[in-house]
């Protein structure tokens, strides 16, 4: 750290000495003051704390360099085991390097300018409002107009009911988040700032805190708020490696349950840790933080938080569940003290050059699917790059980084505009050479300042048209070949959904078909029945009538057979007849010649019962006779 | 068998900066509202058990950060969605003029494999406000966007007095659950099964 707040020290000293000649003349008069009193001379919060920070930190860049190691292990003690609440404002701006930074008077015309803004005239010195200036005055003006409103909402939901935001301090935290705006437009306001804002301005005054929060934005997490968040993402895609790597037993877990780490770490990043952790618990990751200088202590804390609480996650049966389950445990990390403590010394192993490595591995997926989703929405996306050239302007050594992410965003471009881009690369480091050069020869600062913030300009300007037009003819093509796939893959599709309707339309007919079929079938047989029935009942009627013509042929038979008899008898009877006629008649041939009176009579009345019995007979008989010579002839 | 697996529902809540989104999620969970809610920082979250027409569903609900650029990280969260609530403010023009932003945005991002049918619910949140006085987007205007979309259901609620929001989710509910049986359409046992059909039916011709 003590390399680090002297490389910003002397960086800072080079900047000043074309600025202004203030602070280095503040810094001579107290090099020889003694630095450990310097810290505990700062107990209470002081008015004139500017000239404080600048102390502090040119002690630290001094001392460093000829004592001492004992005075950097001594603060990193006093960091790793947390800041007195007194000092800690004092030695955040210290870590960011707020005195090398600082240029007088530019807060004030950050603020000052939005009058002039808002005449629509946009004439200002400085660097920051010249990038906006020419090319996109009204855009420029409506993206500070959105950064405006945003911030105005967000105003009441920072820290809502804190004593310390009150109208005045809503008031000091809006100027503050505007100016930070104003001054690094590619960024904006994103919220999550206000939260930080909120944070520094209760450790610290407004102008500070301004300069504290621009060095935190725009070295710490630089690319992490702008428009596209990009760093934000590589990161969480890199703790997810870490995350794999540490953990596999917990990631394999979240596999399961469909839970991405980055769901619930993504916000702790972003706001880096408040409004997650205990307060105590965020000072202490804040303290470490400024103090490496890099978002290393973002991972590290990540890594023992899920350390603590893998165990439990691990438990959890769905998503929903792990989820909520992390976000209490982690609200509830009040043992600020084994929190740094497993993130320092657990996690070592994980450091920025390694962190670089994997960003560097995970940022062109990134990347693509950031225009993957720029050309969904068919939306221009800005680069990062304008901030980046703003640090450039005040810090040198950035330059490596810089062509990292040209070098990146050319990947994803194709031939003609890779080459556009890296004749832009070597445009930057010529100009940031002639930049040196030249500000030998310029003799006023203010020249100097304005010359470079035209050479800014005019490469942000080729940066930009050379990058969006690299993007623009990406977007075409992969347009080109998505439409037609897609296109296909939906003719595909259509066709097939079309073959399984028509199947199924032949499969209901069938099935219609057979219905009909088997109904037919149904009635057919049905009928058949009926006609069975009927020829049965028709035998049946048959067989009853043979049956009673057989029973009238027996019966007529048998009368027959009686009829003979009686005949034969009717025969006998006629011939008995005749036979006793016969006999009475020689009888009465025998008796006749001797007629007695008594024979007279007995003859009278034999002659009388004889007639009688003829009479008797006689139609009965003939009857019967006649009869029978009839009947023979109709029986067959 | 897909119905039966699936007891979880995810619900995404998307609209402008400070129209109420957390309110909305809260007040519909824990039956509370206050008015010092945060500013939301990414994605919160919050799931309730549900009960719809005797099954029970662990409802999943992902309370978004409103600012623009925070889109950009959607893609983690909307992805596997059910339902999309999209929520303006009735005193505000511009919440609702960005409602086709966050609709598109949220189609491109979370990719649905039926976008024209996917379920929305629209809410115009804050109509206790004022008494009412202060509103800018009439109902008529909203129910006209809401035909325009493909019927999106409508609802005016206030997640500070409560109007509304029961009614409202249950109608994510009962939205996030149409889904399901378009999409068992489109699961290969259907069309394996029509295969196998046609497969014996050729052979029974051969």
């Amino acid at each position: 750290m003590g390399l680090r707040v002297e490389k910003k020290y002397l960086s800072a000293g080079r900047l000043q000495s074309k600025e202004s000649t203030h602070l280095v003349t503040v810094e001579e008069s107290k090099v020889s003051a003694d630095s450990d009193d310097e810290f505990y001379d700062a107990d209470k919060v002081d008015p004139s704390q500017e000239v404080q920070s600048g102390d502090v930190n040119a002690e630290i860049g001094n001392t460093n360099q000829e004592e001492t190691y004992s005075l950097k292990e001594e603060l990193e003690c006093l960091v790793h085991g947390g800041l007195p609440m007194a000092l800690r404002g004092e030695l955040w701006q210290a870590f960011v390097g707020v005195g090398a930074r600082r240029v007088e008077g530019y807060y004030g015309s950050l603020l000052a300018s939005e009058g002039e803004l808002e005449d629509g005239g946009c004439s200002d010195s400085l660097a920051s409002e010249g990038v906006d200036e020419r090319p996109e005055v009204l855009s420029a003006f409506s993206a500070e107009e959105k950064c405006k409103g945003q911030i105005e909402k967000d105003l009441p939901r920072t820290f809502p009911g804190h004593p310390a935001l009150d109208d005045v301090g809503r008031n000091a935290l809006r100027r503050l988040l505007l100016a930070y705006a104003r001054h690094n437009p590619t960024v904006g306001y994103c919220q999550a700032m206000n939260f930080f804002a909120g944070l520094l301005l209760l450790l610290m005054p407004e102008e500070n805190a301004f300069w504290t929060l621009a060095g935190i934005i725009d070295d710490y997490f630089d690319g992490y708020f702008s428009e596209e968040m990009i760093e934000s993402q590589v990161d969480q895609l890199v703790l997810e490696e870490l995350v794999r790597e540490k953990f596999p037993k917990l990631a394999n877990h979240l596999d399961y349950l469909g839970v991405e780490v980055a769901w619930v770490t993504g916000p702790w990043f972003l706001s880096i840790f408040t409004n997650v952790l205990p307060w105590e618990s965020v000072l202490r990751v804040w303290d470490v933080l400024l103090f490496d200088g890099n978002r290393v202590m973002l991972f590290r804390t990540a890594l023992a938080l899920l350390e603590f609480y893998g165990p439990a996650l691990v438990t959890t049966k769905d998503a929903g569940d792990a989820v909520t389950l992390l976000q209490s445990l982690a609200g509830s990390t009040f043992d600020s003290s084994q929190l740094v403590l497993t993130a320092r010394m657990g996690y070592q192993s994980v450091n920025e050059t390694g962190l670089q490595d994997l960003r560097n591995k995970h940022r062109p997926s990134v990347m693509l699917s950031m225009e993957e989703r720029a050309k969904g929405l068919g939306v221009c996306k800005e680069s990062g790059l304008a901030s980046k050239l703003y640090n450039f302007k005040r810090e040198p050594e950035q330059l490596v980084s810089i062509n990292d992410s040209a070098d990146q965003m050319s990947d994803v471009a194709d031939g003609d505009v890779d080459q556009e881009g890296d004749s832009g690369d070597v445009d930057d480091m010529y100009g940031a050479l002639t930049v040196n050069s030249e500000i030998d020869s310029l003799p006023d600062p203010k020249d100097q300042v304005t010359w470079l913030k035209f050479e800014l300009c005019r490469l942000l300007e080729e940066r930009r048209s050379a990058v969006l037009r690299a993007d623009e003819l990406e977007t075409a093509l992969m347009e080109m070949v998505k439409q037609d796939n897609r296109r296909q893959l939906s003719a595909k599709a259509e066709q097939l959904e079309h073959e399984l309707s028509e199947l199924k339309q032949a499969l209901s007919d069938k099935q219609e078909q057979e219905q009909a079929m088997f109904q037919l079938v149904m009635r057919v047989e049905q009928e058949l029945k009926f006609a069975e029935e009927a020829r049965i009942s028709a035998e049946q009627d048959a067989a009853a009538q043979r049956y009673a013509a057989n029973v009238l042929q027996e019966k007529y038979e048998e009368a027959m057979a009686s009829l003979a008899q009686m005949e034969n008898r009717a025969v006998m009877a006629e011939t008995m007849l005749e036979a006793t006629l016969q006999y009475q008649s020689s009888q009465q041939k025998a008796l006749s010649p001797l007629p007695s009176p008594r024979a007279s009579a007995q003859d009278d009345s034999f002659q009388e019962s004889q007639s009688r019995r003829i009479n008797l007979l006689g139609p009965f008989s003939l009857s019967w006779r006649d009869k029978n010579k009839v009947v023979p002839r109709h029986l067959p | 068998m897909a119905s039966r697996r699936r007891t979880l529902l995810k619900v995404i809540i998307l609209g402008d900066s400070g129209v109420g989104k957390t309110s909305l999620m809260n007040q519909y969970v824990n039956k509370k509202f206050s008015n010092q809610y945060k500013a939301t920082i990414g994605a919160d979250f919050l799931t309730k058990e549900v009960q719809f027409e005797d099954r029970l569903f662990t409802l999943q609900i992902w309370d978004t950060a409103g600012q623009e650029r925070f889109q950009s990280l959607g893609v983690a969260f909307y992805r596997g969605a059910d339902c999309c609530v999209l929520v303006y403010d009735v005193n505000s023009m511009k919440s609702f003029d960005n409602l086709n932003n966050w609709r598109e945005e949220f189609l491109i991002q979370a990719s649905p494999s039926d976008p024209d049918n996917f379920p929305f619910v629209l809410l115009g949140n804050k109509v206790d406000v004022d008494g009412g006085n202060s509103r800018v987007v009439s109902e008529k205007k909203a129910k006209a966007w809401c035909a325009s979309k493909g019927n999106i259901p409508y609802f005016e609620t206030s997640a500070k007095d409560g109007i509304n929001v029961e009614e409202a989710f249950q109608c994510i509910v009962k939205n996030a659950l149409k889904n399901e049986p378009e999409e068992e359409l489109y699961m290969p046992d259907t069309v394996d099964v029509v295969g196998g059909n046609r497969g014996q039916g050729s052979s029974g011709c051969c």
